[in-house]
């Protein structure tokens, strides 16, 4: 099986040639192969559901917008429609393919074993990844104390970044001060508990899928 | 500038890209619903081009603020992961257009040989316009949209990629500037 940068690597692989081929089959192929693993893989319904109702309006806007303002004629507008709203589609269940049964620490451990990130970088980015809970309190707080004010903070204005980055600077130089203490070096070596090698049924895998979907391309006519 | 990245620097610029995950995930939906809006009328193009920039913050802070080669293309990939992993409106494809927004913002720190980083700021809004359009020309079929139409879109999102990812993200430096809370290392 394919080890999480191999997953990464393909997932980047499939993106990029859908995004430069036209094929609404091929695009088509791939959603509906992802959704397969992702009901194999016994995927509540409502998540894929969510996944469904994000996917509506940017695929019926795509297709819309291309088949009313494309320059050619109408089928050629109606093919063109058809292609871009399937890639968003198939780009979508790719992405929940991608993400399931894959946390940030797996990627991030594979990333640094296979190939060969800095684990100053590894450690430094899971570390970061906690503070994902306490963000969201920050900016509760910050809000609050805006209010206090009478300033009601919104998106868009430059005061609620900077006290968002005022907790990051903050906090960024406690993390790292903690983490050295408590033994990280940097540039020093490490082992690894969990390994994640480099896996051949995985290359396989991914040849395999590659030359299919050339093959795919191949044969499809739409 | 110092290139050696310290722990610091990278927890740092992961919080960036943390914040502005949260902010590009936040985005999608209001994507959503202008490019609703304006489908009615078969404009939907024009809502990435007038929300692009938003899209585009990351970057150009994370350069801003650390001073090093290659931050802005890191906190970029970092955003779009982050947004990918929450669970974003476009999958995968999120990935790959955080590559080319990074590289994008990235050229014009690099332009100016990482040096003055306020110039760098400014024209990052330029080169991450041309580059982010140039990808849309292949990726998305502008080719396929007339000449004038083509030009109204290129100008949109220079406006887009100027007001967030320069005006908004000089207003957030200067702050930060005046705070000294970056002087110490």
């Amino acid at each position: 099986m394919m080890n999480a940068t191999q997953r990464l690597l393909l997932a980047l692989l499939i993106s990029l040639e859908i995004s430069l081929t036209k094929s609404v089959t091929l695009n088509i192929i791939l959603m509906v192969t992802s959704l397969i693993i992702l009901l194999v893989k016994r995927q509540s319904w409502k998540k894929i559901g969510f996944y469904f109702l994000v996917a509506v309006i940017p695929v019926l806007g795509t297709f819309w917008s291309f088949y009313l303002y494309g320059q050619g004629s109408r089928a050629e507008n109606l093919h063109f429609g058809f292609v871009m709203g399937s890639r968003v589609l198939a780009f979508i269940f790719m992405g929940a393919w991608l993400t399931i049964g894959m946390t940030p620490y797996v990627l991030l451990a594979s990333l640094r074993q296979n190939l060969k990130m800095s684990a100053t970088f590894t450690y430094g980015i899971l570390g970061a990844l906690n503070f994902m809970p306490r963000f969201k309190q920050a900016f509760a707080s910050i809000q609050a104390a805006g209010m206090m004010r009478g300033e009601v903070l919104r998106w868009w204005q430059p005061t609620l970044y900077f006290k968002a980055l005022v907790h990051a600077i903050k906090w960024s130089k406690n993390l790292a001060m903690a983490m050295t203490s408590h033994g990280f070096q940097e540039g020093a070596n490490r082992s690894a508990y969990q390994q994640y090698p480099w896996s051949k049924s995985g290359w396989v895998t991914m040849a395999v899928i590659v030359l299919l979907i050339q093959v795919i391309l191949r044969l499809s006519t739409y | 500038m110092k290139q050696k990245w310290t722990l610091q620097n990278v927890i740092l610029l992961a919080l960036i890209g943390i914040i502005f995950s949260v902010v590009y995930w936040i985005m999608d939906p209001v994507y959503n619903l202008v490019s609703a809006g304006l489908a009615a009328f078969g404009l939907q193009n024009f809502a990435n081009e007038i929300t692009l920039g938003v899209w585009m913050m990351a970057g150009p802070l994370a350069s801003y603020l650390l001073k090093k080669i290659g931050a802005g293309f890191i906190g970029e990939m970092l955003g779009a992961a982050g947004e990918m992993f929450l669970g974003g409106s476009y999958g995968v494809g999120t990935l790959l257009s955080g590559f080319i927004q990074g590289i994008g913002s990235e050229l014009g720190f690099a332009l100016v040989g990482y040096k003055n980083w306020s110039a760098g700021l400014w024209l990052s809004t330029l080169t991450g316009t041309v580059v982010t359009f140039g990808w849309d020309l292949i990726k998305s079929g502008y080719a396929h949209y007339h000449f004038g139409m083509l030009i109204a879109l290129f100008i949109v999102r220079y406006l887009s990629i100027f007001f967030f990812a320069g005006v908004l993200v000089y207003l957030i430096t200067k702050l930060l500037d005046r705070s000294k809370l970056l002087s110490n290392d």
